[in-house]
C-alpha cells in the first residue's frame, strides 16, 4: 500500500511521536524535584517495512515504550547504606540522650555530687563533733544517692520511652509490609500486557527505601516485577504479594518483644535499620549501664557502711550504717540507695568515730577516700576510675556511631550522586528534547500540509 | 558523568551541612571555651579528666583539712606558749620566795593559786566547741577542778595529704599530768609558800624547770607539725595547679584554631551561597526564545 493517503498516517504517527516525546519531557520537568522520581525515556522505533518501487522504506516512527531509568544493583548498595544511616543516627541520638543522663563533665552527674561528698566528710573529719558539719556531710550523702537513682530512674525512663517507639516503629514496618504486598499486587496486573507501570514502580521504589530505612532489610526481585522483603534476622517480610507483619507480645518485665510469623522471638536479631539501632540502646545500651550504676551503688553501700558500722556515733551507738539497703542487693542497688533514715533524722548518729572519743573523725577521713580508693568490686579501680571509664565508654561508643553515620552519609551521598546522574531530571537536558520534539512536531505538521498540497494538485489534475 | 539538578541540589545542600556543623561546633567552642564538655567529645580525654577532676576535689578537701589543722595547731601553740609562761612566772615567784616575809609568802601562795586556776582554764581551752587538750574525748571539759583527767590519750587526726595525718589535738594528761603533775605542783607550791616550808618551796624548784623544759619539747613537737602542714600545703597548692592546668589542656578549646575554623568555614558558606547563586540561575530554558 502505496497510496498517497497513506502518507497521512505516517505523518500522523510522527506527530503523535513528538507529542509523547513533548509530554513526557513536560513530565520529567514537572517532577524535577519529586522524591523518588527516575526520569523517563521516549524510545522510538521505525514502523513496519513497506515495499515500494526500488525497495523497502518504514512506514514513519512508532514509540516503542516508555522507559524509567534505574540502575538496580545501585538502587540495592543505595537502600543498604540508607539503611545503616538511619541506624548509625538513631543509635547516635540514643546514645547521647543516655550521656546527657550522665550529666557533662563538670556539671551535675555523680561524679560531682561524689567530690560534694568527698569534700563534705572531709571537712568533717577535722571536726567530727560539729552538728553543722554533720548534717552538711549527711545533705551531701543523701544528694549522693539521689544523684544515684535519679540517673538510673531517667535511664530506666529512656528505655520505657525507647519500647514505646519501637511499638511505634512495629505498627509503621506492618504497614508499610502490607503496602508493599498491595503493590506488587497492583505492579502485577498492571504490567500484564508487557508495559512497565513506571509510577507505581516509583510508588514501591519509595515503599523499599522506608522498610529498609527502618528495618536494614534486603529487598530482592526474582522477576523484577515482584519484589520480596526479608528482614536481618531472615525472616520473610513481604513475599510477593503476601506481607507477614511482626507479631507484638510483652515479656515478664514488660519489654515489648517481636515475632516472626512462625511466632518465634526474633527481638534480638533484628539488629539493622531504626529498629535495630532503637534495640541495642533498649537492649544493650542502657542495661549495661544500668548494670554499672548498681555495681557503684552497691560497692559504695557496702564499704560505706563496713566503715560506720565499726565506728561509733556521737552518742556513743554503734552499728549504724550510713547507707540502706544494708547489705546492698545484688541488682536494684542503684534504684534503692537511700541514707540510712536514723542518720537523716539526727546526723549525731553518724557514726565516724573508730576509737569512740567524739573527737575521733578517722572514719570520715576513711570515707572522704572512698571516691579515690580502689575496690576489688569495681575491678580494682577507684569510682572515680569506674565512673570516667562508664563516661568513656560511653563517649566512644558515641563517637563511633558519628563516625559511622558520617561514613554512611558520605557514601549514600555518593551514591545518591550516582542514582541522580542516571535517573535524576536534568532541565537542560529537558530543555532540549523540549526544543527537540517541538521541531520533529514542526516538520512533520510541515510535512501533512506538503502531503495536502500535493495531494490537491493531484485531485485537481484533469 | 551526567549530571542532574537534583546532583547540583545536593551537592549545594551538602556543602552547606558541612560547613554549618563546623560553624556550630566551633561557636560551642568558642562559647564556654571547651572543647570537650560531653564525653563523646573526645572520649580518651574525657576519662582522663574525669579522674583529674576527682583528684583536684580531693587535694583541694586535703588542702582545706590541712588548713584547719594547722588552726588549730596553731591555738595549741599559742596556749602551751602561756603555759610555758605561767609556769616561768611561777617559778620567778618561787625563787623569790627565800627573802619573802610570811606576809608576802601569804600572797604569793595567792598568786600561785590564781596561776593554778589560769592553768586549769588554759588545759580546758576550746575552739569552736572542740576541748583541744582531751585527746579525742573533744566535748567535754578534760579537766575538773582538782586536775583530774577525763579525756584520753588518743589524738584526733587530720589528714593533710594522700599519705600524712597530723594529731590535731593532744592529750592532756601527757601534757600537764605525766612526768610530773602540773596541777598537783602548783598545789604543792602554793601549800608550801603557805606552810613557809623553804626546804618544800626549793624541791619545787627542780620540778618547775622540769615542767618548762618539757613544754618546750612538746611545744617543738607542736611547731614540726605545723611545719609538715606547711609543707603539705605547699606540695597541695602544686599539685591543684597541675591538675588544673592538666584538666584545662585536656578540656579547653584553643580559642585562635577555634577562631580560624570559625572565619574560615564562614568564608566557604559565602563562596558556597554565591557559587550556588551563580549556578542555579544558569539554565537552558533562558537561552531559548
Amino acid at each position: 500500500m502505496s497510496g498517497l493517503f497513506s502518507y497521512f498516517d505516517l505523518g500522523t504517527r510522527a506527530l503523535s511521536a513528538a507529542r509523547i516525546g513533548l509530554q513526557v519531557a513536560g513530565d520529567n520537568i514537572a517532577n524535577a524535584s519529586t522524591p523518588g522520581y527516575a526520569r523517563r525515556r521516549v524510545d522510538l522505533t521505525p514502523g513496519f517495512l513497506v515495499r515500494v518501487q526500488g525497495g523497502f522504506l518504514d512506514s514513519g516512527v512508532e514509540v516503542a515504550r516508555i522507559r524509567r531509568a534505574e540502575d538496580r544493583f545501585l538502587q540495592v548498595t543505595l537502600e543498604r547504606e540508607r539503611g545503616n544511616l538511619s541506624g548509625s543516627r538513631e543509635r547516635l541520638r540514643g546514645l547521647q540522650e543516655i550521656e546527657a543522663t550522665f550529666g557533662s563533665l563538670d556539671g551535675d552527674g555523680i561524679a560531682s555530687a561524689w567530690a560534694g561528698f568527698t569534700d563534705a566528710f572531709g571537712n568533717l573529719a577535722s571536726s567530727p563533733e560539729s552538728p553543722a558539719l554533720r548534717r552538711s556531710a549527711v545533705s551531701s550523702a543523701e544528694s549522693l544517692t539521689r544523684q544515684i537513682r535519679d540517673t538510673y530512674t531517667r535511664l530506666d525512663d529512656q528505655r520505657r520511652a525507647e519500647d514505646g517507639s519501637i511499638e511505634q516503629l512495629t505498627g509503621e514496618i506492618n504497614r508499610l509490609a502490607n503496602d508493599l504486598a498491595a503493590l506488587n499486587r497492583r505492579i502485577l496486573s498492571e504490567e500484564a500486557d508487557g508495559a512497565v507501570a513506571a509510577p507505581l514502580r516509583d510508588q514501591r521504589q519509595v515503599v523499599v527505601e522506608s522498610l529498609v530505612e527502618l528495618t536494614g532489610g534486603s529487598a530482592t526481585s526474582a522477576d523484577g516485577s515482584r519484589v520480596l522483603f526479608s528482614l536481618p534476622s531472615g525472616t520473610t517480610l513481604v513475599n510477593a504479594d503476601t506481607a507477614f507483619p511482626l507479631g507484638k507480645t510483652r515479656d515478664a518485665n514488660g519489654i515489648l518483644q517481636l515475632k516472626g510469623p512462625d511466632g518465634q522471638i526474633i527481638t534480638s536479631r533484628l539488629r539493622g535499620g531504626k529498629l535495630g539501632a532503637l534495640l541495642s540502646v533498649r537492649d544493650d545500651a542502657i542495661p549495661a549501664r544500668l548494670a554499672e550504676l548498681d555495681r557503684l551503688a552497691a560497692d559504695l553501700i557496702t564499704r560505706a557502711n563496713a566503715l560506720t558500722t565499726s565506728g561509733t556515733a556521737l552518742d556513743g551507738s554503734t552499728g549504724v550504717p550510713l547507707f540502706d539497703p544494708d547489705p546492698a542487693p545484688a541488682t536494684g542497688a542503684a534504684r534503692s540507695i537511700v541514707v540510712n533514715s536514723q542518720v537523716v533524722a539526727d546526723p549525731s548518729l553518724l557514726a565516724i568515730s573508730a576509737d569512740g572519743a567524739p573527737g575521733d573523725g578517722a572514719l570520715a577521713v576513711e570515707l572522704s577516700r572512698l571516691q579515690t580508693t580502689a575496690s576489688a568490686a569495681l575491678g580494682n579501680r577507684t569510682p572515680a576510675q569506674f565512673l570516667a571509664e562508664v563516661a568513656s565508654t560511653l563517649g566512644g561508643q558515641i563517637a563511633d556511631a558519628d563516625v559511622a553515620g558520617n561514613v554512611a552519609e558520605s557514601v549514600l551521598d555518593g551514591l545518591v550522586a550516582r542514582r541522580d546522574s542516571i535517573t535524576g531530571v536534568s532541565l537542560d537536558e529537558e530543555a532540549v528534547e523540549l526544543v527537540r520534539f517541538q521541531r520533529a512536531f514542526e516538520a512533520a505538521a510541515r510535512f501533512i500540509q506538503v502531503l495536502n498540497e500535493v495531494t490537491e494538485t493531484a485531485i485537481n489534475l484533469r | 558523568m551526567r549530571v542532574s539538578d537534583a546532583i547540583l541540589q545536593e551537592t549545594y545542600l551538602r556543602g552547606i551541612r558541612n560547613q554549618r556543623r563546623t560553624l556550630d561546633r566551633a561557636l560551642a567552642q568558642l562559647g564556654d571555651g571547651k572543647r570537650v564538655r560531653h564525653a563523646s567529645d573526645d572520649p580518651v580525654a574525657a576519662a582522663a579528666s574525669l579522674e583529674l577532676r576527682a583528684r583536684l576535689v580531693r587535694t583541694e578537701g586535703l588542702r582545706r583539712s590541712a588548713q584547719s589543722a594547722a588552726f588549730e595547731l596553731n591555738t595549741i601553740d599559742v596556749t602551751l606558749g602561756e603555759v610555758f609562761n605561767l609556769i616561768s612566772e611561777a617559778r620567778t615567784i618561787a625563787l623569790g620566795a627565800g627573802a619573802a616575809s610570811d606576809q608576802q609568802r601569804e600572797i604569793q601562795a595567792g598568786q600561785i593559786d590564781q596561776l593554778r586556776e589560769r592553768l586549769l582554764f588554759l588545759s580546758n581551752t576550746e575552739q569552736d566547741g572542740r576541748y583541744l587538750f582531751g585527746g579525742t574525748e573533744t566535748l567535754a571539759p578534760p579537766f575538773d577542778a582538782s586536775g583530774a583527767y577525763a579525756g584520753n590519750d588518743g589524738e584526733a587526726q587530720a589528714a593533710i595529704d594522700e599519705s600524712q595525718t597530723v594529731g590535731t589535738t593532744l592529750s592532756g594528761e601527757r601534757i600537764f599530768v605525766t612526768d610530773g603533775d602540773l596541777f598537783a605542783l602548783m598545789g604543792n607550791l602554793a601549800q608550801a609558800l603557805r606552810d613557809n616550808d623553804t626546804a618544800a618551796i626549793e624541791a619545787r624548784l627542780p620540778e618547775l624547770k622540769n615542767a618548762l623544759d618539757r613544754l618546750g619539747v612538746n611545744r617543738a613537737e607542736v611547731g614540726d607539725r605545723l611545719v609538715r602542714i606547711e609543707q603539705a600545703l605547699d606540695r597541695g597548692a602544686d599539685s591543684a595547679l597541675r591538675l588544673k592546668l592538666r584538666i584545662g589542656e585536656l578540656e579547653d578549646a584553643d580559642i585562635e584554631q577555634t577562631a580560624f575554623e570559625l572565619t574560615s568555614a564562614s568564608t566557604t558558606l559565602d563562596a558556597l551561597s554565591a557559587g550556588a547563586a551563580k549556578v542555579f540561575q544558569r539554565s537552558l530554558f533562558d537561552y531559548l526564545g
